[in-house]
């Protein structure tokens, strides 16, 4: 969003902390952990996972100091897609608002389903669909009511499903908590070969999908210098160290065959060391972060289609703001709609899947806004550029390189979703762009920034 | 009038933190790494041939993230009394 437009964050107190930061970012991104990943193991293995993981990481390592340097910078509310509108064009940000919001929106259902699903299992008697629409209407309806309190929430949430993770692992290694079986590992090593291994790309990202939104409580931070890249890149090495735990301790207590196909793995590890309380702890946990990820996605998405209606790429009407709650109300009840069409699916990895192509294109979009930044801003200047990353624009290009690798991985088992996922943002892009030119753009960098002129018009 | 010993005091805190985090990332990641690669390093003979790649980009993942933290730290180290981060 904007910040000189946004009348929702017009006057924000500026308050966040680093830790803040990282309870943003960590809090819709955790659930990555507690499902999801596994579909690496159906593809690939344990290897194919392991190279996801690795993969995977070092781009959204990539991704995060991006983020970290345009966040500190720009220190607007509306992350990718500010980024998109101020370095690259109208196109390209209404591309990114899109995509951030179809992210989120189907990270929404995929979590919903999870959490419906557990509760299918405990009382079988309950159908998952019901319960499925129930969750999203209850979200929406917390959302709409206003989030700062939920959002408090998630952060206890998060916090009490990270230490779960860490515990269960401790234990593990320290022969407390079940054995861990090698042969599973050597039995479901590679089921699909080399190529498996490869194609295991595709659901690599969903370990740390999301991260970037850590930086778009830029505009609400005390000193948004210091507190995005620092929650910023411990929010990322948390989730490394997470994925890392979680890899390790499934591979060793479920076989390969069933943890590919499992809904939510962390806690059938938990379940197959019968140690009562690990089982709890992992079943609150995986509750527990698909509600804070759910409730914070559905914030994140309502914000990005509240920031294009607001900006006249759809109607004005999505742009209200509830005159006694201050949230984006209308935008935040059209993501119930788009949010049960995903769920009607039923199929958690044909959801997670376009959430996954979205995400992509943000992460070439973000390191490309990073490159034009520093072409249009070349010189480092506190005002401009107080943190500046490392390796840049080096790490831009290769994370550019790695997000198209791994999308073009989709084209095993999804290619159907890959070829409609793409096609959809490149008629949107179109349709966005031919929308924007009857709109005059007024931008002062001076104005709205407090910036010189970029380097091109001086 | 900045009080040093304080800013000094909270910058080797925030410093704490990220060479806490790391001592953890890089205990994790390379003990996750090496179990599984020993335990499939003769049972999957492929293994030995992927082998480099894996190991690449393990040390990409842990190299990018230290330098990233290392430049995290010079920018709060240089920005501190700029922007007074510990007020």
């Amino acid at each position: 969003m904007s910040g000189n437009t946004n009348s929702e964050h017009a006057g924000v107190v500026k308050t966040l902390r680093p830790y803040h930061v990282w309870a943003l970012g960590v809090g819709i991104v955790l659930v990555g952990e507690y499902m999801g990943w596994n579909f690496t193991v159906a593809k690939g293995g344990i290897l194919g996972s392991l190279f996801a993981l690795l993969v995977a990481g070092t781009m959204f390592v990539m991704v995060s100091l991006c983020a970290s340097e345009l966040g500190s910078s720009t220190k607007l509310a509306g992350g990718p897609y500010d980024w998109a509108r101020l370095f690259v064009g109208p196109g390209a940000a209404a591309l990114v608002g899109l995509a951030v919001y179809m992210e989120f929106i189907a990270l929404e259902s995929a979590d919903a389903i999870v959490v419906a699903s557990i509760t299918s299992s405990i009382f079988p008697e309950i159908q998952t669909f019901p319960v499925t629409l129930l969750i999203i209407a209850f979200l929406t309806f917390m959302n709409y009511r206003g989030v700062v309190a939920a959002l408090n929430l998630n952060f206890a949430l998060t916090f009490t499903a990270l230490i779960a993770i860490i515990v269960f692992f401790f234990a593990n290694i320290t022969g407390f908590a079940g054995t861990w079986h090698p042969e599973y590992l050597i039995s479901g090593a590679m089921p699909n070969g080399f190529i498996g291994i490869f194609a295991a790309l595709q659901f690599g990202p969903w370990f740390y999908l999301g991260i970037e939104g850590a930086a778009m409580c830029a505009e609400e931070c005390k000193h948004p210098t210091r507190a995005v890249p620092l929650g910023q890149q411990a929010g990322m090495i948390t989730l490394l160290l997470g994925s890392g735990m979680t890899l390790y301790i499934c591979s060793g207590l479920i076989p390969a065959a069933e943890l590919g196909t499992s809904v939510y793995p962390l806690f059938e590890a938990a379940t197959s060391t019968g140690s009562t309380f690990l089982i709890a702890a992992l079943g609150i946990g995986t509750l527990f972060t698909c509600l804070a990820s759910a409730n914070g996605t559905v914030c994140d998405a309502s914000r990005s289609w509240f920031a294009l209606s607001r900006d006249k790429f759809l109607t004005n009407w999505f742009a209200d703001v509830h005159p006694r709650y201050s949230t984006p109300y209308r935008a935040v009840i059209f993501t119930m709609p788009i949010a049960i069409a995903f769920a009607f699916s039923g199929f958690l990895d044909q959801v997670i899947t376009f959430s996954i192509i979205s995400g992509l294109i943000c992460y070439v979009m973000i390191p490309f806004s990073l490159i034009r930044f520093r072409k249009l801003f070349p010189e480092h200047s506190q005002k401009v550029r107080p943190f500046v990353g490392p390796l840049q624009p080096t790490l831009a290009y290769i994370t550019i390189f790695l997000a198209i690798v791994i999308m073009s991985t989709l084209n095993w088992g999804y290619g159907f979703n890959l070829i409609f996922g793409l096609l959809f943002y490149v008629i949107a892009y179109f349709y966005f762009s031919w929308r924007y030119k009857s709109i005059e753009i007024n931008h002062d960098w001076g104005e709205d920034l407090g910036w010189p002129e970029p380097s091109h018009r001086r | 009038m900045v009080n040093k010993t304080k800013y000094h005091n909270d910058l080797k805190k925030d410093a704490g933190i990220i060479v806490l985090v790391l001592g953890l990332l890089f205990f994790s990641e390379t003990f996750v790494f090496y179990r599984i690669m020993s335990t499939l390093w003769d049972a999957v003979p492929e293994v030995r041939i992927i082998f480099p790649v894996y190991l690449l980009f393990l040390m990409l993942l842990l190299g990018i993230e230290t330098i990233g933290c290392i430049t995290v730290y010079k920018s709060i180290k240089e920005h501190m009394y700029d922007f007074k981060y510990y007020e």
